[in-house]
């Protein structure tokens, strides 16, 4: 009879335990529920989506806001590192009028008042591969003067295609900045 | 067989009920908390070395509430003369600047179209702070972003130290590392000669005393020609004497004469220096000045100490 009822006991704590705690992963949704029949499974899968998008969509590109709380979390170099490679990519990848945009106004009226003399400048003046080697970044309050040498990815031994040179970053806000250079 | 059951189960609560309630009181406390400061946005702090109200003499804070007016202050004044409007930049100058510094516009106007000779852009870092003086270094320099650092000079920076502090209620700019004057009302009289020291002009790194000095006497009266060290120097709390910083024209007055002079002295603002006299340790007095210029031995020699 003890016995009986301590196994009664025991019983009865693994289950209030087990109870517990399917309330507790069903509501923070750790596992879901297992659904057989096909339309309530499909209908529940869009509820899903509906409730939290990232989870399906985390393999698309992130959000603005997403991209600015990253710029924020960088070092202030890995920043101006990266704001440079977004420029020196687009004009890698042929992207030309992407990379103009980027030029600062009065630096784009000073050199190349119409796209068509930047154009003719990164073609004449770059490589068609790359490489950037980072030499040196200096600040001038919160102008950023990056020193890097470019080199030919092909013929990189030959050292007269090595092209030291000093880029000005300004950012304006997270994720929005204005650059120049050494022509 | 149920009855037994619940007499189990009302003993075993009986017994342990009071601890499975403590329990249960833990984790939701714990769970309710671990909600609310989840809920928390956290901000991110942005990583730069641009401070630029962190002073550098690690003496004092620029207080939150002034770092922005600074900065639209100083931003402001750099604006007016890129656009070489000079009343406009005139204007934001404290009234001991305008006067003692600038006391003539076009002067001023000659320092802007010096400095300011193509478009400028400009950066700040606090130096110093005292007596509710806030000290910058400001670097001014060519629009780099425009030119791309293609122009000749695009590697050279203007470096001087502005002044801010309020007056009649505004922040104003004070600058070539000019501070301000003090009226002072210290003076030597004797039968032969009243010496006045009527007010110091303070600059970041040196005062500047200016002296107004009356020979009552028919002699010719010499208060320094810099044959000897520390002439006309200043006693301080150190307790050493500061020597006069080099000056080219001699200190005399002829017999009825009445002069001014000014006199230097490197003592930095944020020093904690006090100056408690001015020495005058080798007044001499001549027949006339064909005697002084003759090698002739003075009349008279003496030491005045002015006490501050």
């Amino acid at each position: 009879m003890k016995n009986l009822d301590k196994t009664v006991l025991a019983l009865f704590i693994i289950l209030l335990v087990l109870t517990v705690a399917t309330i507790y992963v069903y509501s923070n949704k750790i596992l879901y529920p297992r659904i057989n029949n096909e339309a309530i499974a499909k209908e529940y899968e869009e509820e899903l989506k509906r409730e939290k998008p990232d989870i399906i969509t985390v393999t698309e590109k992130k959000t603005p806001e997403d991209e600015k709380l990253n710029l924020k979390s960088m070092s202030e170099t890995d920043r101006v590192h990266k704001y440079f490679m977004e420029y020196i990519n687009n004009v890698d990848l042929g992207n030309y009028e992407k990379a103009y945009s980027y030029l600062y106004p009065e630096f784009k009226q000073n050199y190349f008042a119409d796209f068509a003399t930047f154009e003719n400048y990164v073609k004449t003046t770059y490589p068609e591969y790359m490489i950037i080697q980072y030499e040196d970044i200096s600040m001038q309050g919160k102008y950023y003067i990056l020193t890097v040498v470019i080199y030919d990815a092909i013929s990189q031994a030959e050292i007269t295609n090595a092209r030291e040179q000093r880029f000005i970053i300004y950012e304006n806000d997270f994720g929005d900045f204005s650059i120049s250079f050494q022509i | 067989m149920d009855q037994r059951l619940r007499s189990v189960i009302i003993k075993f609560f009986k017994k342990y009920g009071r601890t499975i309630i403590i329990v249960l009181i833990i984790w939701i406390i714990i769970l309710t908390i671990n909600f609310f400061v989840g809920k928390i946005d956290t901000e991110i702090k942005v990583d730069t070395n641009y401070k630029p109200h962190e002073a550098v003499m690690e003496n004092g804070e620029v207080p939150e509430n002034l770092q922005d007016p600074i900065e639209e202050l100083i931003g402001q004044f750099v604006e007016n003369c890129n656009n070489k409007d000079y009343e406009a930049a005139f204007n934001l100058l404290s009234d001991d600047c305008k006067k003692n510094v600038y006391p003539d516009m076009e002067l001023f106007k000659m320092y802007v179209d010096t400095i300011f000779n193509t478009k400028k852009i400009y950066n700040i870092q606090n130096f110093s702070n005292k007596d509710n003086r806030y000290i910058y270094t400001v670097n001014i320099l060519n629009d780099i972003l425009a030119s791309g650092l293609n122009g000749e000079e695009d590697d050279d920076v203007y470096s001087e130290k502005y002044v801010v502090f309020e007056e009649n209620g505004e922040l104003k700019l004070s600058i070539r590392e000019y501070i301000g004057r003090d009226e002072l009302t210290y003076m030597y009289e004797d039968d032969e000669m009243k010496i006045r020291i009527e007010s110091v002009d303070r600059n970041y790194d040196y005062i500047s005393y200016n002296l107004r000095i009356t020979n009552k006497s028919e002699n010719y009266i010499v208060f320094a020609d810099y044959s000897e060290d520390y002439e006309i120097a200043l006693e301080t709390s150190e307790g050493f004497k500061r020597m006069a910083n080099d000056v080219l024209e001699t200190i005399d007055v002829m017999d009825g004469e009445t002069k001014e002079f000014n006199l230097k002295y490197t003592i930095f603002f944020d020093e904690d220096t006090k100056i408690n006299d001015m020495l005058f340790d080798y007044v001499r007095i001549y027949k006339d000045k064909e005697s002084y210029e003759n090698g002739e031995k003075p009349i008279d020699d003496f030491g005045i100490k002015i006490m501050f």
